[in-house]
């Protein structure tokens, strides 16, 4: 809720702003920069989802509750993506596979009776 | 209560009630609406994370999928939602300074601009469809680069993402649309605004959803 109303050229900047990081995330997209490139589209977007978040949604202007309540989600969503992962990608590390023999196509093969005996 | 004897057409006093003041009224609306948006950021974020799981685990054939979708309409419906997206910051800006005729122009506009949106959208899920892209039992892939149930899986993700999406953008489209003709019989004023601004909130929640979609779905290879 902002305490001033917010002037039509910074919509306009943030606007510009935007369409500029457009531009920028697909000529990103045809220049090889490895494993980066999905760094540098991710990047890019969090920076676009934080311009519209602060200027269009107003929240840079507005008072500590509504940004505590804004950033809430997204920590939300960040534990939900990390705890997920975490445990999606650490599955072939149980105790019975620190020898090998997995493959590394194992995160499937949690429950599989095969890979379960000690 | 003098505002008691408003007639039919006369704006409704802008404080509620059960509000100490306006300030406290609007707070109260951004509040509710931001907890409203959080719920939203984990129900769309349950998709971004069954994506992350299978981008990390085939992405060979996330790669190749992605080539096949149209990168060009993926930008231009990006700068779409950003072009609407600024003009409903420009409708709140209208609202602040109780220019009634310069708030529903934008409102309008910013609705259209969603329907050119849909437009383009469906355009793509045509194109998907003509080449057999739809999952299910019709479902072909004939790229030969990568199996082509991972492909699929690719193809079901993109379909429920983008689906929930487009379906928030009419959801949208509707919720501007109604304000728009509230705003034509002067329902808004400087002093009260909120659902101009409520509204608001959730159609650039819409376009930050997008601008996550893009790269994820369009840009994985690389061109």
């Amino acid at each position: 809720m902002p305490t001033e109303i917010v002037q039509p050229k910074v919509y306009l900047r943030t606007f510009a702003l935007l369409l500029l990081l457009l531009v920028l995330t697909v000529g990103a997209n045809f220049i090889n920069l490895g494993p980066f490139n999905v760094a540098a589209a991710l990047t890019i977007s969090i920076a676009k989802a934080a311009l519209i978040i602060l200027f269009f949604m107003e929240v840079r202007y507005s008072k500590p509750l509504v940004w505590l309540f804004a950033s809430a989600g997204f920590i939300w969503l960040l534990l939900l993506l990390i705890f997920t992962e975490t445990d999606y990608q650490t599955r072939g590390w149980s105790a019975q596979n620190w020898r090998g023999g997995t493959n590394g196509q194992d995160h499937v093969e949690f429950n599989n009776p095969a890979s379960a005996k000690p | 209560m003098p505002e008691a004897a408003t007639s039919r057409n006369a704006p409704p006093p802008a404080r509620e009630e059960q509000f100490n003041d306006l300030e406290q009224q609007t707070e109260a609306a951004h509040l509710g609406m931001w907890l409203f948006l959080s719920t939203e950021i984990l129900f769309f974020g349950g998709l971004f994370g069954a994506y992350t799981i299978y981008r990390v685990s085939y992405p060979a054939a996330f790669a190749a999928a992605s080539k096949d979708l149209l990168m060009w309409a993926g930008a231009a419906d990006t700068a779409i939602l950003l072009v609407s997206s600024f003009a409903m910051a420009m409708a709140v800006h209208a609202a602040q300074t109780d220019a009634r005729r310069a708030l529903t122009v934008f409102l309008l506009l910013a609705a259209g601009i969603g329907g050119l949106f849909l437009c383009l959208h469906g355009y793509e899920y045509y194109k998907d469809f003509a080449e057999h892209h739809i999952p299910g039992p019709s479902f072909r892939y004939e790229g030969g680069k990568a199996p082509a149930n991972q492909v699929q899986l690719f193809f079901l993700l993109y379909f429920l993402m983008t689906g929930l999406h487009s379906l928030h953008v009419t959801i949208g489209i509707v919720i501007l649309t109604v304000l728009a003709v509230q705003s034509w019989r002067g329902k808004f004023s400087r002093e009260y605004y909120n659902p101009v601004e409520i509204a608001g909130l959730y159609w650039h929640f819409v376009d930050i959803v997008w601008v996550f979609l893009f790269p994820l779905l369009y840009l994985i290879a690389r061109r």
